[in-house]
């Protein structure tokens, strides 16, 4: 018997049951049928073909796991802490900057071979009032920022980070409130106080940047 | 008298191909594991490994061979810092694409009769921010067991083919390639 009437034979025998088995307008597909009919995995669909889910989702369980609010969440952090990082970045550098000039004006003023010029003065108050302008903009763009993913707790370079900013952030307030000191030393004309308050100022702002050029790198841990 | 021996041998026949069709069920195995899955990500500066202990994992060898399929919340992938895990989810578009896929197929595998290690090149696709990429895949099976077997594998991923944009650390972008490894325990079902 050739193989073409066993099929024919099959068809004849199988008709009647599925006559009616499917409901009025839709194929009528029954899956024992189809396997008869297509014993070789390549003819149906092809061995290596990637249409299969294994776990069996349904159209409506997938689209219940995405969150779109989620989504507009994460976009604006992504922006915000982009932002934020190239803040920082460019607080760092007017905050060395700051230092620097710091440093030339301290030993023009108070060092031991200093020329009294205040030839840095203006430069180095020009410099930190835009760190403390970029350290506050940064700080927005962190505090701010959306949170859509918890965090596990515990201690990780981000904690770091805060910490060393928190440092940062007292150490560059200390700075305003020692300004405002030294600057009635000065009206007195008490020199004695004004050289005790450079030092204190000059030690503060290298912890200060210390701590900034510390928060800046543990990312890299 | 010739149209019943046509049907009495359409009879026999179909008994036959119902055996044989439940002799092919009996043949299809699936398996499932768990494990762990991993990604190597590279920078500059510094080199990152994020683990998933929560990949799901069903394997299923029929006649046609093996198919696999595996995911893995993307949320699970844990780096050691969730600042930077958090940062990652962002790229990868977590909100919109929550899981990271693998499917893949090796027609004609049949597993081994004794227990042994084989390895079994896969023609797979990886499925990341919802774009799919097609990966031949080598996977170590280490069959333990008739109903118990071991998988590793490892294989190199583009985050760009993914379209996933690159995040910088210190202005500096993590490089593309990134590697995927990861070891599941798996049993016969």
């Amino acid at each position: 018997m050739s193989p073409n009437v066993v099929r024919a034979a099959l068809v004849l025998l199988l008709a009647p049951a599925v006559a009616g088995a499917a409901p009025a307008g839709e194929p009528r597909q029954p899956a024992h049928l189809q396997l008869l009919w297509s014993p070789d995995p390549a003819a149906a669909g092809g061995a290596d073909s990637m249409e299969f889910d294994l776990f069996g989702d349904t159209e409506q369980q997938k689209e219940a796991s995405i969150d779109p609010a989620l989504a507009g969440r994460i976009e604006t952090r992504r922006t915000m802490l982009q932002t934020h990082q190239i803040l920082g970045l460019s607080t760092l550098a007017l905050m060395t900057t700051s230092m620097v000039l710091g440093q030339l004006n301290y030993s023009d003023v108070y060092g031991a071979g200093g020329g009294r010029t205040g030839d840095y003065l203006v430069a180095h108050r020009v410099a930190t009032y835009s760190s403390a302008g970029a350290f506050l903009a940064t700080a927005t763009f962190s505090i701010f920022a959306p949170v859509p993913f918890e965090k596990d707790p515990g201690f990780d370079t981000a904690t770091a980070h805060k910490i060393a900013v928190i440092g940062a952030t007292a150490g560059m307030l200390a700075q305003v409130g020692l300004g405002f000191a030294t600057a009635r030393a000065a009206d007195a004309g008490n020199a004695r106080d004004l050289k005790r308050y450079a030092q204190i100022h000059q030690a503060i702002g290298y912890s200060t940047v210390g701590l900034m050029a510390i928060a800046t790198s543990v990312w890299i841990f | 008298m010739r149209i019943p021996s046509i049907r009495c041998a359409a009879v026999v026949l179909l008994a036959s191909f119902s055996f044989s069709a439940s002799a092919q069920g009996a043949a299809t195995a699936k398996w499932s594991g768990k494990g762990t899955v991993e990604y190597v990500l590279t920078h500059k500066l510094h080199q990152v490994v994020g683990t998933s202990s929560e990949p799901e994992v069903v394997l299923v060898i029929d006649d046609a061979g093996l198919k696999v399929m595996a995911r893995a919340k993307v949320t699970s992938f844990k780096s050691g810092n969730g600042n930077r895990d958090a940062h990652a989810l962002e790229a990868i578009d977590a909100a919109n694409h929550p899981l990271v896929v693998v499917k893949g197929v090796a027609p004609g595998f049949k597993p081994p009769a004794t227990p042994g290690v084989v390895k079994v090149p896969v023609k797979a696709e990886v499925e990341l921010k919802g774009v799919s990429i097609p990966r031949e895949i080598e996977v170590t099976l280490d069959f333990k067991s008739p109903d118990r077997a071991e998988a590793t594998f490892s294989f190199p991923e583009s985050l760009e083919a993914h379209k996933v944009e690159r995040p910088s650390l210190m202005m500096i972008k993590v490089e593309d390639a990134l590697e995927i490894r990861g070891k599941l325990a798996l049993e016969k079902k």
